[in-house]
């Protein structure tokens, strides 16, 4: 479940992040200086769109995971684990929408969530949430029903065509679940020697996981009063823990109509000349 | 510290001593057949690029590099320095490794430029860089800066602008819009952090706390700090060129463990090191539109890459 957000709020950001957002908002006698990790098509159809990039934003978290005992002949979500891997990445999100609330920003787009786990730290990874911050030129609500910025995943291009489309992008939304897969039995193992036959343990322990963290995701959206998500990808990570432990996360992004009438264009086919 | 960084040089101020002979000798023979019968250039880009200049009248001169092998000094503070650092967990950046990087960078983008006011460029597109480390024993590296030097018509640039590694079609798309890429920027930050005791024994093993989850207050302010101060210092260098903005901000983290020296114990400390580059732009006019109009939504038939988020390496 997600905490609740406070805008304005600057929790967890250090005394260099406040120094470089205040900096590049520009002051009396400076002028507002933008970053973005934008391509130039990227950058012109974020514009085109009404948008102005104001600022590469970013938050990370250094996370320790804890440690659940499973039950070695049981398939079952190991909660400790879940927990964490939600609970770190929502402390990237949150510092990173903070962020972008510094620079005034309605939103946040071509949003990556990276876990990086390095070799001196068995139970311990890094969760970096990065994107660019942009703002409305019109002054157009954008924002969620709980005040967040939005974020998206979407790149520019595809920001570009979700708007034409007739859809904003609310939120980023995720769910994840670490499942413990059982291990056979040793008479299991002894009477499917030689046999075709599905693996009953295996097949409802790798579909419930990835129910689970699908179920996860779209109850996110609901949360945040989207129609529907776009985008969305189920991806399976084993964390450096045990064989049998694997994490499925889910993530995607939500999105709403925009007000008023809208009707859609036909797209031009092509034909490619390469690949 | 404020790594500051230098205002570009301007090559015809000082004959260009750091080039090698060679690279005077190939760029001379460039030159020597420029607007001749039968001039000559040297491209890294590819067809489409030739294609565009060509179509907008820009000239394609010739491939150029610079090259730095520079050794990063050492700095002898680490977690023993005093014992109230470990103590209250105070990390601190190592500004000469910090600015060993950033000099390292500077150096080879100088011999870019010179090569390409050389050749009479206004533009440098499409730039790779590179570095490595050669030494095992010290911190030593090269740092390679290649790019395809380009002269558009009427422009005359005594220190020629370095368009980050941004195509010509991308060059082009930028000036319809109205903006000009004025320079590759980048910033670096390389930090220590010493854990903390909870950290220490959250790291150590079943008995220290290992089974909670919680978070590492003190190494996520470090690598928060490590990443903003790199930031932070790729915008001091976008101001001293007058931008108005950075694009295509490409960041690399790179850390390294500190253990206990029985090389058993929990974490000790972590190196970190951060480095973002990027384009810098200018706005030089305000066109009616941003993008190139109209714009036509295109279906294309093939297969969608595949798409998801990063694979964790």
């Amino acid at each position: 479940m997600r905490s609740p957000y406070t805008p304005g709020s600057e929790e967890g950001l250090p005394e260099s992040a406040r120094a470089r957002l205040a900096e590049m908002r520009g002051s009396a006698t400076k002028r507002r200086l933008f970053t973005s990790d934008f391509s130039v098509s990227e950058f012109l159809l974020v514009q085109d769109a009404g948008f102005e990039p104001l600022g590469l934003v970013l938050g990370c978290s250094i996370y320790h995971i804890g440690f659940q005992f499973p039950r070695l002949f049981a398939n079952q979500e190991l909660e400790v684990l879940t927990q964490a891997m939600y609970h770190a990445r929502e402390l990237a999100m949150t510092r990173m929408e903070e962020e972008a609330d510094l620079l005034g920003a309605d939103g946040i787009v071509g949003v990556r969530l990276e876990v990086n786990r390095h070799a001196w730290g068995q139970h311990m990874a890094e969760f970096l949430a990065i994107g660019t911050a942009i703002r409305n030129r019109s002054g157009q609500p954008f924002r969620t029903h709980d005040n967040r910025p939005f974020t998206s995943a979407l790149s520019g291009q595809d920001f570009w065509t979700l708007l034409r489309a007739g859809y904003r992008p609310v939120s980023l939304v995720m769910g994840s679940c670490v499942y413990h897969v059982a291990l056979q039995s040793i008479g299991q193992s002894i009477s499917q020697i030689g046999r075709n036959v599905e693996l009953e343990n295996y097949t409802q322990a790798l579909y419930d996981a990835r129910e689970l963290a699908l179920a996860r995701m779209q109850a996110e959206a609901e949360e945040d009063q989207a129609a529907g998500i776009v985008g969305a990808t189920i991806s399976e990570h084993g964390h450096g823990w045990n064989s049998h432990t694997v994490e499925f996360f889910a993530i995607g992004t939500a999105i709403t109509p925009l007000e008023g009438e809208h009707r859609f264009e036909p797209p031009t086919l092509v034909l490619p000349l390469t690949g | 510290m404020p790594v500051t960084p230098d205002p570009p040089r301007d090559p015809k101020d000082r004959p260009p001593a750091d080039l090698p002979p060679h690279a005077l000798e190939r760029l001379r023979q460039i030159t020597a057949r420029q607007g001749s019968e039968r001039p000559f250039f040297t491209s890294g880009l590819g067809p489409a690029a030739t294609l565009t200049a060509g179509g907008c009248d820009w000239r394609l001169l010739g491939q150029v590099i610079g090259s730095s092998v520079y050794q990063i000094g050492g700095q002898w503070r680490t977690v023993n320095w005093r014992d109230s650092d470990r103590i209250e967990a105070r990390g601190y950046e190592l500004d000469i490794v910090t600015e060993g990087y950033m000099n390292g960078r500077r150096l080879a983008l100088q011999r870019l430029q010179e090569q390409a006011a050389l050749l009479g460029a206004s533009t440098v597109a499409g730039v790779k860089l590179t570095s490595r480390r050669i030494s095992e024993e010290h911190l030593v590296l090269e740092v390679v800066a290649s790019g395809t030097a380009l002269r558009e018509p009427g422009v005359a640039r005594r220190v020629p602008e370095v368009a980050g590694n941004l195509s010509v079609e991308a060059l082009y798309a930028l000036r319809q819009a109205g903006y000009r890429a004025v320079g590759l920027v980048s910033g670096d930050s390389v930090y220590y952090q010493p854990a903390k005791t909870a950290t220490m024994q959250a790291t150590y093993g079943i008995l220290g706390g290992a089974m909670q989850n919680q978070e590492l207050p003190e190494f996520s302010q470090a690598f928060y700090d490590t990443r903003e101060r790199a930031i932070g210092r790729l915008n001091a260098q976008a101001r001293a060129l007058g931008a108005d903005g950075v694009l295509g901000i490409t960041p690399t983290m790179v850390s390294e463990v500190q253990s206990g020296s029985d090389g058993t114990s929990g974490l000790f400390g972590l190196y970190l090191h951060f480095t973002v580059i990027g384009t810098a732009v200018v706005r030089e006019s305000r066109p009616a539109a941003a993008a190139p109009s109209p714009l036509e939504t295109v279906v294309w038939l093939r297969p969608p890459a595949p798409a998801g988020p990063p694979e964790e390496p």
